[in-house]
């Protein structure tokens, strides 16, 4: 056997302090998130399973069950029309993930692109761009998103459109600064000297890097998306009865808050853990993704 | 600083312009016809229809129309409601104050709160309390305002019975939605006052008071705390506009008067003026505490010269 005379670096090599971990080994290393994902995980396992789960059909009402506590047969309960409520929170779980994640791609997309367009051609886009983002933060998000619904006219489809509408120009605005600062960046500088077009510059070269931000704004904003999509359900703009929703189910429930407290807690824990869930793993992805938050790192 | 006021006051005027516009194109995107809408529930004629057209001016070109429109924002005329027949100025004059009372009462439930629980966080830095106040804060955006609202309705009207569940009598009947609109808004404020605070608490000035024997109390509420709230000025500025709409949810859960109850009926009806008249009041509501906040800060920090 041959001696080594030089030492190959490895892991072990590099003093504990000056090693950071990629970011997916961060994320998975943090407790916080990982009970999230998990958290996440499970849910949608659940809803997807949901017809394997229970006897129950989420529409169909048992004369006679009304407003049952919850117990064995019916384990959170009933509500008005006898209709078991776990059952209805499985199905209505499905809408109100897939309304947080459709409207956080309709806002994402096009603001991102957006963002590119404004931070990258700047002078008379930047300008435009900039100024419709301000525009558009001029309106409480739930006015512009109830505006726009007013325009549409209520139903399930135009609530997605308006929260997805709404929540544009926070991904323009957040694309605009990243690229304005990437594009003095040496990779850019080189791609441009090599002759890259502006799209392949923009979408193979920019946007890979200045990725982490826009992913933790829209791990952040699906949680923010169902907040709001769920409120203008409970306001009664959004989906209609007796479809199962989690923010509609609440608003059933409002009226019956004394004798029956439990139609609407379902549905309100299970907002408020899952939303719960999501920002806890946007904020641990942000740490993740950018070191100096870390609340390890002293001096932050 | 006027020169600075002046140039602010300027820049805002395209913004405005711009809200308007906005609400005009999805105004005129609207599927119904406004004077259809209105006759509909008297069972008015064809001809009845397009006279209200005519006087309503919603026959002319849309150049025309939005010419008219801008015009009348100028002078301050909104149009009339669908529903009441009255002008929207009239019926948002008088729904006005209750949002404003809720408004204000949520905001000093908000900013005491977040100012506490920041200042908690930051001076038992790495300890249990900042872990609590971390996760209170997190908490606090999770929540639905209208579960958070049903639960406390739940808990202090029916259970206890101490407060009242609606209506809008009294300081009791405030306690409530200020507290759920607030707590709301408490999380974002006591991030951003603890991560200030950490930042000034490592300051050379810091250092120089405490070298002069000052207790850690006086150390910390006179020179540092004064310094690291003006950041957290711009974000309660922000935070303004956050309750205004969450007045909406608040307003309708506890009956209360106000422009967010209006805003949901004037939909639910189709009363399409009072929708306009309330959004654009909501965006010069938030354009003037933008330009507030702005100012104030130039105005609290020396540091800072705009001119």
């Amino acid at each position: 056997m041959t001696e080594r005379r030089f030492p190959i670096p490895t892991r072990k090599a590099i003093p504990r302090h000056e090693y950071v971990p990629p970011p997916r080994r961060r994320v998975m290393a943090n407790p916080v998130a990982l009970a999230a994902i998990s958290f996440l995980a499970g849910l949608v396992i659940l809803l997807i399973a949901a017809p394997a789960l229970t006897p129950y059909d989420p529409l169909a009402m048992l004369p006679g069950q009304q407003f049952l506590p919850p117990q064995a047969k019916h384990l959170a309960g009933t509500d008005l029309f006898g209709r078991d409520i776990a059952t209805r929170l499985l199905y209505g779980g499905r809408l109100t993930l897939s309304i947080g994640v459709v409207a956080v791609l309709i806002a994402a997309l096009p603001g991102t692109a957006l963002g590119l367009i404004a931070g990258y051609y700047g002078r008379w886009s930047d300008r435009l761009i900039t100024w419709l983002v301000d525009v558009m933060l001029a309106f409480p998000t739930i006015l512009l998103a109830l505006t726009i619904i007013a325009a549409l006219g209520p139903g399930m489809p135009n609530v997605i459109l308006a929260v997805g509408i709404a929540g544009i120009p926070n991904y323009t605005r957040l694309v605009r600064g990243q690229v304005l600062a990437a594009r003095r960046q040496p990779y850019v500088r080189a791609a441009v000297t090599v002759g890259c077009s502006d799209l392949r510059i923009l979408l193979r070269h920019i946007l890979p890097n200045i990725f982490g931000p826009i992913l933790v704004l829209a791990t952040l904003d699906v949680g923010w998306a169902i907040l709001n999509a769920s409120a203008l359900n409970f306001l009664g703009v959004g989906v209609q009865p007796p479809r199962p929703e989690w923010g509609a189910m609440l608003n059933e429930g409002r009226g019956y808050l004394r004798n029956a407290p439990w139609v609407s807690a379902a549905p309100g824990l299970a907002i408020t853990l899952t939303v719960l869930a999501v920002n806890l793993l946007g904020d641990c992805l942000r740490d993740a993704l950018d070191p100096r938050r870390s609340k390890k790192v002293p001096g932050t | 600083m006027l020169r600075y006021v002046g140039r602010r006051l300027l820049g805002a005027i395209p913004v405005l312009w711009g809200v308007a516009t906005l609400v005009f194109v999805i105004m005129r995107l609207l599927p119904g016809d406004p004077a259809a809408l209105m006759l509909s529930e008297s069972g008015g004629s064809a001809q009845a229809v397009a006279e209200l057209r005519h006087s309503l001016g919603l026959d002319d070109p849309l150049p025309v129309q939005y010419g008219r429109y801008l015009f009348d924002l100028l002078r301050g005329k909104l149009g009339t409601s669908l529903f009441s027949h009255r002008p929207v100025v009239t019926v948002i004059a008088e729904q006005l104050p209750g949002t404003i009372e809720l408004a204000v009462a949520a905001m000093l439930v908000a900013a005491s709160l977040g100012t506490v629980l920041g200042v908690l966080a930051a001076v038992k830095h790495g300890t249990w309390l900042d872990t609590l106040a971390a996760a209170l804060s997190v908490v606090g955006v999770s929540l639905p305002i209208f579960w958070t609202a049903l639960l406390l309705i739940w808990l202090l009207s029916l259970k206890l019975g101490w407060l009242p569940a609606t209506g809008q009598e009294g300081v009791a009947s405030l306690i409530m939605p200020a507290l759920v609109l607030g707590f709301a808004s408490s999380g974002a404020i006591a991030r951003l006052v603890r991560a200030s605070l950490l930042e000034v608490l490592g300051a050379d000035f810091i250092n120089t008071a405490r070298a002069k024997g000052l207790s850690e109390r006086v150390v910390i509420l006179r020179h540092a705390l004064k310094n690291a709230l003006i950041p957290v000025i711009t974000v309660m500025g922000l935070q303004f506009s956050f309750l205004l709409g969450g007045t909406v949810v608040t307003e309708t859960i506890f009956s209360r008067p106000g422009i967010g109850r209006l805003m949901v009926n004037a939909i639910l009806w189709k009363d399409f003026p009072v929708v306009q008249g309330v959004v654009l009041l909501a965006a010069l509501v938030y354009t003037t505490m933008n330009l507030i906040v702005d100012v104030a800060y130039a105005y609290l920090d020396p540091r800072i010269r705009y001119d």
